[in-house]
């Protein structure tokens, strides 16, 4: 099969937006080198369970490296980024198809409402197909929706739409990337399946 | 005579034999030959009687024909060590007969002959001329070589080795040398067809030999030539068969044939070259063109006739493969053999092969797109010989530099700055190369000494950093930078070359200068926090300040005293930045990092050990100066704690550092004391850390021992440990006076009563005892011993001046309990004095069951960590009075426990009951380790486990507490000595846990409440342990878990539950098989209540998000965010998938499963959510 677009423009993987920060890396980085880590550490009899003793340390991180920060934009890139072109041995994420400020939270995420499984929270991710005339750009829709219906909770409705301006079809591809029976219909589809199942075996 | 009969015989038997049987056959008539008289007649009959199979000349009789003359062959093997057993005649006469049966029988008698040839031709009487006979006759095989077996074809290989051999012993080699030629053609003729790897590594071995040794006619050569070059590139196909020689045997072997010798020079290298300049060759192929080309150019003599002549044709060629290469190997390889052909170049020639090169170089030089690869041909060439870089460096010099100044393209710019650093760090290794210092003049002109000295910095360097390094400069910059600070990195470390004493290039003031640009981005700025650039981030760059780093790890071992100035420059920027307390960064956190950069800096690997622990006393003592000087400017304590941090961090990797180097033997407390005195400044107070060590004085000291690294950091310890306590008269004691008393007390740097400031300052006091812990548990049991470590842990080093008690200082709240308990947990038992030892203990407990509380949260901590320390390191050693004694200790806490579970409760305040028992566990804790007193003994232990879960008020969290007694804990592992048995763990779970598994349940004697709290306390236990210790209860352990998921309190209480269930499937999961109905169900209503009450703790209005682990609650932090209880259902389930259940065993619960894990999809923590969704998956994924 021809491509549609044979010479994308590819992304560096070290350059998607990434959790990490650099500059906490960094630093860590060298204090483990140093075994300062061991060093800095709160001694463990004033730590749980030999002691309940608060830490007034500089170190905001809890213990045990469990802190409680609501599903962000970041975390939806991190769901569907890894997701595989089907055309090319790529990535959404190296081939911009998704982008981190094209993904819309509302309400817009906050630690306290999070975690409430009754609250209904809408995630909107747009798009940009690598070309205009993206025939595929129908099928990298589908392959998105499907991820986050299942990794998101009961409570998070997912909308996929064409980024305005980026396809030449973009109505019709938003068209049928919103209704649910065709999208019901299409998962039924061998074919269309396989395609799908592919392009999601890379993600983790 | 008897004799001839018998060789027929043997002959027939050797022929009907097999195996084994054949060697003594011919042994016997080797014997035979050996014992007769009359040798000429002997012989005669031996060689006779093969002659009745020799007369059939038919096809049917070709294997016995074979193994006849085999047994003469394999008698003259047997023969042939002694080997004067025939005269030349009788040898003369064999080979003429076996000779002629390489043209007679080609089929049967070439391998016997050939075995038989190769043992004549070492015989003694053997004559060289011989040689020639059997070479040609071996050659009348003709086309038939090739369908002999290749066994048979190495056979003749080696005979043909074999007389190649004795020709050039032969006393007539010119003789041979000259009539080679006739052979030779004949031998090629023979063999040019070979395939065998075995084969070819003998034939490659032959050619070699022959053009080694012999003197081949120019056509011959020209033949040879051909004969092996049309194996050339070679490989081995992948054979049905294959043999133990590889595709690298060959390429050496074929290669060794090319570099054999010089007369071939004119058909290799450009038969070579023409090769390489063939389009689609692969990688592997280049590489050994050119590793083929580097062995000539290496191995040819007489460079002149051989080398130089294609000197400029191989520039011509390989110059391509750098300047457009892409591939890192061949660079390589091509780079070598650059090097090599220059090595073999000298005087006009060298003169005019530069010259050549450099034409090319000079204009890739100055094109932006060529620059990288001509730097590195130009340095290739240069490295190679004194004379080249002598000759070439001072132009190349003078044009990178030109052209640095005459250029804009920063790319350009980058490349040129980074060929100067390769050039400088080229001299730097040359000039400590002895190999090369060799051939150097007296003048040093050779490594152009004044090249590179100052000239070279401010010539070049200076003006372009100073270009690059301005406020405004664009962020590309830094690249450019970062290549320049590894120039000026080598900069420093330049030296002169020649015959005259080594001395520096560079003057001191611009090493220093040097030395300033390359602190600034890694060491001044990060503290100071000016931006490195206005355009850029915040911080300095994370390339340049690596690069800045690296420098430096180069630059202080060729510049020694550039340490010195970095601790100078450090503590200035520090006290500059904190004068101004308008700190945009946070301060701290960049002592801590610098700080712990300094220390790698010193430990890069490069500096010799002694050079290495000077400079590791004076970072040591620079952030004692640090932390003297934040303390007379009254600093926060969080700035006081990162200098006790990085001093800890130091120590440690001094004293890790000592155990390698320091081989002295122990130092006795003489030594130790004697030592202190050097490192001690008379006029400066003890308590004073400014001018704490004359770090100088160990250069030069002659001590007992070469680096008294551990004198020193007793020294540091002791040092800030006085600096922080002080003894006081009277002491305030929870608001009482002891007039009586002296005792140690916090120092007047740490007072002030905000609970804020004394929390900090208790953190302050545990770093500094973790500090001391890292010090003294590296000394052994008798350095320990000789500094009396026991008792100085309570009087924290004040004795010199005052009598103390040992005994822990009551003096502020015993805030100063974490000192002692940092002496105390890393010593040897050995090294406790009981009478220390006991009465610690005595007044240890009598202070932890007094009511009210007389210490801190804090210090009690420490006490209990202590406490347990103690009771586990009371060494009786089977003394009966100490057993006694130690039994004794048990009394107060035991009685202490009856008042307190006894009907009268002495106390409501269960807050402070629990507290105790707490103290407690860890006393039991430190005896559980080491059940010496014996189970039955043990009547604290057996109180608190049999009576402990029936306590009304408090018996649930006791038994929540009991993992304490089994934990691992620090102080008891092996690097703090404790004293451990090892089946201690078994035999407490046999005493203490299976006696009480039925009493889980309730039934009559067992009312709910026990039967609850007993299994709370079961798996608080059970976490900790192994699960061979309790797999053959597990049965009964999983009902007792199945039973409580109704029972547990979610929190710390479910948590131990799923840590046991999830060992249990970790381990053994048919155990959990029957019961995955209800592990499911339970599990499911677990996570709902765990999410439920961390959502109601966050909704709770008087707790918001950040305060919900507040203090002031004694609900503990886990009983109300249960993170870990979700977490472990979520892995639970997970691994629920992964532990070979049949698929039909749980695809009846993903229904069940499925809306629950999409729930825990939302889980408020990710590392919880990225958990549930791998559950989420692997359920689906079930097929």
């Amino acid at each position: 099969m021809d491509k549609d677009n044979a010479n994308p423009t590819i992304l560096n993987v070290s350059e998607l937006p990434t959790r990490l920060n650099k500059k906490k890396a960094a630093a860590t980085g060298k204090v483990a080198e140093l075994e300062v880590d061991i060093v800095l550490r709160r001694p463990e009899y004033l730590s749980a369970p030999f002691c309940d003793l608060p830490w007034a340390s500089d170190d905001t991180d809890s213990d045990d490296g469990f802190t409680i920060e609501p599903i962000d934009e970041q975390e939806i890139y991190d769901l569907i980024s890894t997701i595989s072109d089907p055309e090319h041995p790529l990535s959404l994420g190296q081939l911009a198809v998704v982008n981190l400020p094209d993904i819309y939270i509302t309400p817009s995420p906050s630690a306290a409402a999070a975690a409430d499984p009754n609250t209904l929270t809408q995630v909107l991710v747009k798009i940009t197909p690598t070309i205009t005339h993206c025939s595929l750009a129908t099928v990298i829709g589908l392959g998105i929706r499907v991820r986050l219906e299942q990794a998101l909770p009961p409570n998070y409705r997912v909308d996929v739409m064409i980024k305005e301006g980026t396809h030449s079809q973009d109505d019709q591809v938003n068209k049928q990337l919103a209704d649910k029976e065709r999208v019901a219909a299409a998962l039924e589809n061998a074919t269309l399946k396989g395609v799908l199942d592919k392009m999601l075996e890379t993600c983790t | 005579m008897a004799a001839g009969p018998r060789f027929d015989e043997l002959a027939l038997k050797y022929v009907l034999a097999d195996g084994d049987e054949k060697d003594l056959i011919s042994e016997q008539a080797a014997q035979a030959i050996e014992e007769s008289t009359n040798k000429r007649v002997t012989v005669g009959q031996w060689a006779a009687s093969v002659h009745r199979w020799l007369q059939s000349s038919g096809e049917d009789d070709l294997i016995s024909r074979a193994k006849a003359l085999d047994f003469l062959a394999s008698t003259l093997q047997i023969l042939s060590r002694r080997d004067d057993t025939f005269n030349a005649d009788q040898v003369k006469l064999l080979v003429t007969f076996f000779c002629s049966l390489f043209e007679n029988d080609h089929k049967a008698g070439v391998t016997a002959s050939t075995k038989a040839l190769r043992h004549l031709i070492v015989t003694k009487h053997f004559q060289p001329t011989l040689g020639g006979e059997i070479i040609q006759s071996v050659c009348k095989l003709g086309d038939d070589f090739k369908l002999q077996a290749p066994t048979t074809r190495l056979e003749i290989y080696h005979l043909f080795r074999g007389l190649l051999e004795i020709f050039t012993e032969a006393y007539d080699l010119e003789y041979w040398q000259s009539n080679t030629n006739g052979f030779i053609l004949d031998l090629i003729d023979l063999c040019r067809n070979e395939r065998d790897p075995e084969n070819l590594m003998m034939w490659f071995a032959i050619l070699n030999a022959i053009l080694q040794d012999f003197n081949p006619s120019v056509d011959i050569t020209s033949e040879i030539f051909k004969t092996f070059s049309a194996y050339f590139p070679i490989s081995l196909r992948s054979s049905a068969t294959p043999s133990s020689v590889t595709t690298d045997n060959l390429k050496v072997a074929l290669r060794s044939c090319f570099s054999a010798h010089h007369r071939i020079a004119s058909l290799a290298i450009p038969f070579l070259i023409d090769k390489l300049d063939k389009v689609d060759q692969t990688v592997a192929v280049k590489v050994d063109i050119l590793l083929t080309l580097d062995a000539c150019l290496v191995k040819y003599d007489h460079p002149k006739q051989s080398v130089v002549p294609h000197a400029d044709q191989i520039w011509g060629s390989l110059k391509y493969e750098v300047r457009n290469g892409e591939i890192q190997d061949i660079i390589k390889a091509t780079l070598k053999v650059l090097c090599s052909l220059t090595k073999r170049l000298d005087g006009e020639n060298l003169q005019s092969f530069l010259d050549n090169a450099w034409r090319d170089l000079k204009e890739d030089i100055a094109d932006s797109k060529y620059t990288a690869q001509a730097g590195r041909l130009l340095v290739a060439i240069v490295g190679a010989t004194p004379e080249s870089f002598a000759l070439l460096m001072p132009r190349a010099l003078e044009h990178i530099k030109k052209t640095i100044k005459h250029n804009t393209s920063i790319i350009h710019k980058r490349h040129l700055i980074a060929l100067m650093s390769s050039v400088v760090k080229l001299r730097l290794h040359l000039a400590s190369d002895s190999d090369f210092n060799k051939h150097q003049s007296d003048d040093g002109i050779l490594l152009s000494d004044d090249l590179f000295g100052d000239s070279l910095f401010h010539d070049l360097y200076s003006p372009f950093w100073e270009e690059h390094s301005v406020s405004s400069s664009p962020i590309e910059y830094i690249g450019v930078l970062r290549e320049a600070m590894q120039g000026l990195g080598g900069l420093v470390g330049q030296v002169s070359s020649g015959k005259e004493p080594v001395k520096r290039l560079c003057s001191d003031s611009t090493c220093e200068t040097i030395i300033g640009l390359l602190a600034k981005p890694v060491i001044i700025c990060p503290l100071k926090g000016p931006k490195y650039f206005d355009s850029v981030e915040e911080r300095v760059p994370q390339d340049l300040f690596d690069a800045g780093e690296e420098a430096l790890r180069n630059a202080v071992p060729l510049y020694p005293p550039s340490f010195r100035y970095l601790l100078l420059q450090f503590l200035s920027s520090i006290k500059d930045t904190y004068g101004f307390q308008t700190q945009p960064h946070d301060l701290s956190l960049q002592i801590r990092n610098v700080s712990a950069t300094l220390c790698t800096i010193i430990h890069s690997g490069m500096l010799e050990p002694d050079a290495c622990w000077v400079n590791e006393a004076a970072l040591i003592n620079t952030l004692l100066q640090g932390l003297q000087w934040m303390l007379s400017e009254r600093a926060d304590p969080k700035f006081l704690i990162v200098f006790i941090d990085a001093i800890h961090a130091t120590l440690k990797r001094a004293l890790k550092q000592g155990s390698i180097w320091d081989t002295s033997p122990k130092l006795t407390k003489e030594q130790f004391h004697n030592l202190a005195r050097i490192f001690e400044t008379d006029d400066v107070p003890q308590v004073d850390l400014d001018r704490p060590g004359k770090i100088e004085a160990l250069e030069v000291e002659e001590t007992g021992s070469k680096r008294p690294r551990r004198a020193y950091c007793l020294f540091v310890v002791q040092q800030l440990y006085r600096r922080f306590t002080t003894v006081s008269n009277p002491v305030i004691f929870s608001g009482a006076s002891f007039d009586e008393l002296t005792a140690v007390a916090l120092s007047g740097d740490l007072d002030g009563t905000s609970p804020d400031l004394m929390a900090k300052q208790d953190i302050l006091l545990n770093q500094l005892g973790q500090l001391a812990a890292s010090v003294f548990r590296e000394f052994s049991e008798e350095e320990q011993r000789a500094l009396d470590l026991d008792s100085e842990a309570f009087t924290l080093f004040h004795t010199q001046k005052h009598e103390l008690p040992w005994s822990l200082s009551p003096a502020n709240d015993f805030r100063t309990a974490p000192l002692s308990l940092g002496i105390i947990q890393g010593l040897w038992p050995g090294a406790l004095r009981p009478e220390v030892h006991l009465a610690a203990l005595n007044d240890l407990i009598a202070v932890l069951i007094t009511i009210p509380m007389p210490c801190s949260e804090a210090a009690r901590a420490a006490m209990d960590a202590l406490l347990c320390v103690l009771s586990n390191k009371l060494d009786v050693k089977n003394n009966s009075v100490l057993i006694e004694q130690r039994i004794k200790t048990q009394q107060p806490l035991i009685m202490k426990i009856q008042a307190l579970m006894g009907p009268h409760q002495v106390t409501g305040n269960t807050d402070l009951k629990l507290r105790i028992f707490r103290s407690v566990l860890h006393y039991l804790a430190g005896d559980v380790a080491r059940p010496l007193t014996g189970s039955d003994q043990n009547l604290l232990l057996n109180l608190i486990i049999e009576n402990g879960a029936m306590d009304i008020m408090t018996g649930r969290q006791l038994a929540q507490n009991l993992g304490l007694l089994v934990m691992s804990r620090e102080c008891l592992s092996d690097i703090n000595h404790p004293i451990r048995k090892k089946l201690a763990l078994g035999w407490f779970y046999q005493r203490n846990v299976v006696p009480y598994l039925h009493r889980c349940f309730p039934s009559p004697g067992v009312d709910e409440r026990e039967a609850v709290n007993r299994a709370v306390g079961i798996f608080s236990i059970l976490r900790h342990l192994d699960y061979h210790i309790y797999a053959s209860e597990v049965a009964r352990v999983v009902r007792i878990g199945i039973r409580s998921f109704d029972t547990f309190k979610v929190g710390v209480e479910t948590e131990s539950l799923l840590a046991v269930l999830l060992h249990i499937l970790e381990k053994d999961p048919s155990e959990l098989r029957g019961h995955l109905a209800a592990l499911i169900l339970g599990l499911v209503t677990i996570y709902g209540m765990a999410r439920n009450v961390a959502d109601a703790a966050r909704f709770d209005p008087n707790a918001d998000g950040q305060t919900y682990r507040s203090k002031a609650s004694r609900i503990s932090a886990r009983d109300r965010d249960p993170i870990a209880t979700r977490m472990y259902t979520l892995e639970f389930f997970q691994k629920l998938t992964e532990s070979g259940y049949e698929n039909h065993l749980l695809l009846p619960h993903r229904r069940g499963l499925r809306r629950p894990l999409a729930t825990a999809c939302g889980d408020s923590v990710r590392e919880i959510r990225r958990t549930a969704l791998k559950a989420r998956q692997a359920w689906e994924g079930l097929d």
